[in-house]
C-alpha cells in the first residue's frame, strides 16, 4: 500500500527489522525453498548470522538426524498411508522402492532421517544419487551446523567403507567429503568442539582397530591422531568434558568379549588416556553401542542462563535384563549409578541422542513386534512420552546426532 | 484506600489507588495523577480512540510518551489509520495480562502499579482471537506489522510476524515473490542450480 519499493529491502514495505524477525520464524523445513525466492534472501538464509539470530530470538528448531533402515510403507493397509515424501515426493518415491527391494531380499537400504523434536515432524533426505553406508555414524558440529556421515558398510558388497558426506543444514547444501583415511565400520564417532573424531572399530579384513582420525569439515581435512591403546570393535564415542571418549569395544582376537575400559582423547593436549572398569563391572558386561545399548552425555536441564557451562553426565541406557534402565556414571566413585527407568514397551535395539536445545533425551528403539518407534524424556522432569512415528521411520536406528538450527 | 472493595479486576483496583502512599518523585506523572485510567489516542486521520492505560503500556512506544507526560491529551499517531488503530487498541484489550508483555512490565515497575499484576497464560480464546486478528489481506497484514513497528509492541508483533511466516511456509517459490513483490534476480542457471538443491532438501 503506497510501499516504496527499494531494492535493498528484504521484504519490500516493510523496515528490515521486522522483516528479519518475520523471516526468522519461518520453519526451518522451508528455508531451501525461500532460498530459490531471490539473491538476498539466498544470502540471509545462508549466513551464520541468519542461524544465529534463529538461536537468539528462540526460534531456532532441535533435530535429531538418524542413520536409519528403510522401511517400506505397509502395502494394503489404506487407511494408513503417509505421505513420507511430502509434496512433490521425488526422493520418497525412491526410498519406498528401495524399501521395498529390502524386502524383496536384497538387502537393507539405510537412509538419512530427520526427526524435528520442535515441531514434531519426521522428513528423510532424498536418496537420490546417495546411498547411506549400512552402519554408517553421524556427527553433528553445531557451531557450524554440519552434519557428518560416516563409513559403514557399502550396502551391496558389504565391505567397510571411507565413505563421508557433509550436509551443511546452514546453506542447504550436501557434498562428498574427503574419505576417512581407513576404512571403518562399528567405530566410535562424536564430535568435539569443531572436529569430528572417530576411532576403532574394523576394518576391511575384520581386524579391530586402535587407529583414531579427526575431520575438520571446515578444511575438509583429515587429522591423523595417536592410536588407541587397544583394539576396540564395536565401542562407542561421546564427546564429554571436552574430550573424545571410546567407551568399551573388544580386540580382534576377544570377538565378542567387551573390554572394560574406556579411553579418552584429550584435544588440548593431543593425547589419550585409559579409565579402566568405566565399562562392565558386573558379569555380562555386552557392548555400549546400538543395537546392544547406547551410551549418550546428557546435558543438564536447560538453565535460564544458556551460556552457563555445565557438565553433562555420562549416561547408558539398556533395555536387558538387570541393566534396563538409565544409569549415570560417577566418576568421583567410578561407579554406575541406576537414575531412571525406560518406557515399558520399550524392548530393544536403543539408540539414544540428546536433542539439542531442548533439554529431552530421544530414544529410538524397537517394541515388543519389533517395530521401532521414538520416545522423548524430558530431562528436567524424567517423563518419557512416545513419539508418533510415521510407518516409514519405524525401521532401526543405529547412529544419531541433533542439531539446534 | 481500596479497602473492602474487591473490584473485579486488579488491574482496576490498582489505577485507582491514587498516589497518596508517598509515590517517588520519579513515579511519571500521569500515573500519579489521582486515579485516571484511560488515555486518548488518536489516528493520523483524526480518529480518537479511548484506550485503557494498562493496555496501552503494551506499547513500548506508548509507555515512553505516557511516562513523558504526553497522555493527558489526545495523543496523535500520524501514521496509524483508524482503521489500523481500532484493530490495533483491540488486540491491546485482549491480550491483557500476557506474559509476552506483562512479565517485562513487571520487571520495570517492580514497586510501581503492576506489582500486583497476574501475568495469565493466552487462552484459547486469545489464541483464537489472534488467529482471527491476522485473517487479512496482504496489505492490512504490513500495515499491522508496521503499526507493531511503530508501536514496539511484542505482543502485536508476535501475532503479526507469526502470520507473515506461516504465509510464507505454504506459499510456492513464485508465490513468495509475487506476495511480497520480490523481484527474481537469479540468472537461469544460478535458480537452476537452487531449485535442484531445494529437491534435495529433508522431504
Amino acid at each position: 500500500m503506497g510501499a516504496e519499493q527499494q531494492p535493498s529491502s528484504l521484504l519490500p514495505g516493510l523496515p528490515d527489522d521486522i522483516a528479519l524477525d518475520c523471516l526468522l520464524r519461518v520453519p526451518y523445513s522451508s528455508h531451501s525453498g525461500l532460498r530459490c525466492v531471490c539473491r538476498q534472501w539466498r544470502d540471509l538464509l545462508t549466513s551464520p548470522f541468519f542461524y544465529q539470530q534463529r538461536r537468539n530470538s528462540g526460534a531456532a528448531e532441535s533435530l535429531v538426524c538418524l542413520i536409519q533402515a528403510l522401511v517400506a510403507e505397509e502395502e494394503g493397509d489404506g487407511a494408513g498411508e503417509h505421505a513420507v515424501g511430502g509434496p512433490g515426493d521425488g526422493g520418497g518415491a525412491v526410498d519406498k522402492a528401495q524399501a521395498k527391494n529390502s524386502r524383496c531380499g536384497a538387502g537393507p537400504v539405510y537412509g538419512l532421517s530427520l526427526y524435528n523434536a520442535t515441531l514434531r515432524e519426521w522428513r528423510r533426505l532424498p536418496s537420490k544419487g546417495y546411498a547411506v553406508p549400512l552402519f554408517a555414524q553421524c556427527a553433528a558440529v553445531q557451531a557450524s551446523g554440519k552434519l557428518v556421515l560416516l563409513g559403514g558398510w557399502d550396502p551391496v558388497t558389504f565391505d567397510s567403507v571411507r565413505d563421508v558426506w557433509v550436509v551443511d543444514l546452514v546453506t542447504g547444501r550436501r557434498r562428498r567429503g574427503a574419505p576417512m583415511p581407513a576404512a571403518r565400520s562399528f567405530f566410535a564417532c562424536a564430535a568435539v568442539g569443531p572436529l569430528v573424531y572417530v576411532a576403532g572399530g574394523h576394518d576391511n579384513q575384520k581386524n579391530a582397530l586402535r587407529s583414531a582420525e579427526a575431520y575438520d569439515p571446515e578444511a575438509d581435512e583429515w587429522r591423523s591422531l595417536p592410536p588407541m591403546a587397544d583394539e576396540r570393535d564395536e565401542c562407542q564415542g561421546v564427546a564429554h568434558g571436552g574430550c573424545f571418549w571410546v567407551i568399551s569395544g573388544y580386540g580382534t582376537d576377544s570377538q565378542g568379549r567387551f573390554d572394560r575400559a574406556a579411553e579418552c582423547y584429550d584435544p588440548s593436549t593431543g593425547l589419550w588416556s585409559k579409565e579402566e572398569g568405566l565399562w562392565g563391572e558386573d558379569d555380562e558386561p555386552g557392548g555400549p553401542a546400538p543395537p546392544r545399548s547406547s551410551c549418550f552425555v546428557l546435558p543438564p536441564p536447560l538453565a535460564a542462563d544458556r551460556d552457563r557451562r555445565q557438565e553433562g553426565k555420562l549416561c547408558h541406557l539398556d533395555c536387558h535384563g538387570e541393566r534396563r534402565g538409565i544409569r549415570e556414571y560417577d566418576p568421583k566413585e567410578r561407579k554406575w549409578k541406576a537414575v531412571d527407568g525406560v518406557p515399558e514397551c520399550l524392548k530393544s535395539s536403543p539408540c539414544a541422542a540428546p536433542v539439542a536445545g531442548s533439554g529431552e533425551l530421544l530414544v529410538m528403539g524397537s517394541d515388543e513386534e519389533q517395530r521401532h518407534g521414538a520416545w522423548v524424556m524430558e530431562a528436567a522432569t524424567r517423563r518419557w512420552t512416545r513419539v508418533e512415528t510415521p510407518t516409514g521411520f519405524t525401521g532401526f536406528a543405529f547412529s544419531a546426532a541433533s542439531v539446534l538450527v | 484506600m481500596s479497602s473492602g472493595d474487591s473490584g473485579p479486576s486488579s488491574s482496576k483496583q490498582l489505577v485507582q489507588q491514587p498516589a497518596a502512599a508517598g509515590r517517588s518523585p520519579n513515579q511519571p506523572p500521569l500515573l500519579g495523577a489521582g486515579g485516571r485510567k484511560v488515555i486518548v489516542l488518536k489516528s493520523g486521520d483524526e480518529e480518537e480512540f479511548e484506550v485503557d492505560l494498562l493496555d496501552a503500556m503494551q506499547s513500548r512506544t506508548l509507555r515512553r510518551a505516557i511516562e513523558d507526560g504526553c497522555g493527558d491529551g489526545p495523543m496523535p499517531l500520524p501514521n496509524l489509520t483508524g482503521p489500523v488503530l481500532a484493530k490495533v487498541v483491540e488486540l491491546f484489550r485482549r491480550h491483557r495480562g500476557d506474559p509476552r508483555w506483562a512479565d517485562e512490565l513487571q520487571e520495570t515497575e517492580k514497586e510501581g502499579m503492576f506489582k500486583d499484576y497476574a501475568p495469565q497464560k493466552p487462552t484459547a480464546e486469545v489464541k483464537g482471537f489472534d488467529r482471527e486478528f491476522v485473517s487479512v489481506d496482504r496489505d492490512a497484514l504490513f500495515d499491522l506489522l508496521r503499526a507493531a513497528n511503530f508501536l514496539e509492541a511484542p505482543g502485536l508483533l508476535d501475532v503479526t510476524c507469526d502470520a507473515a511466516a506461516d504465509a510464507v511456509m505454504n506459499m510456492t517459490v513464485e508465490e513468495v515473490r509475487e506476495y511480497f513483490g520480490l523481484v527474481n534476480d537469479y540468472t537461469p542457471e544460478e535458480e537452476a542450480a537452487l531449485r535442484k538443491q531445494h529437491e534435495w532438501a529433508f522431504q
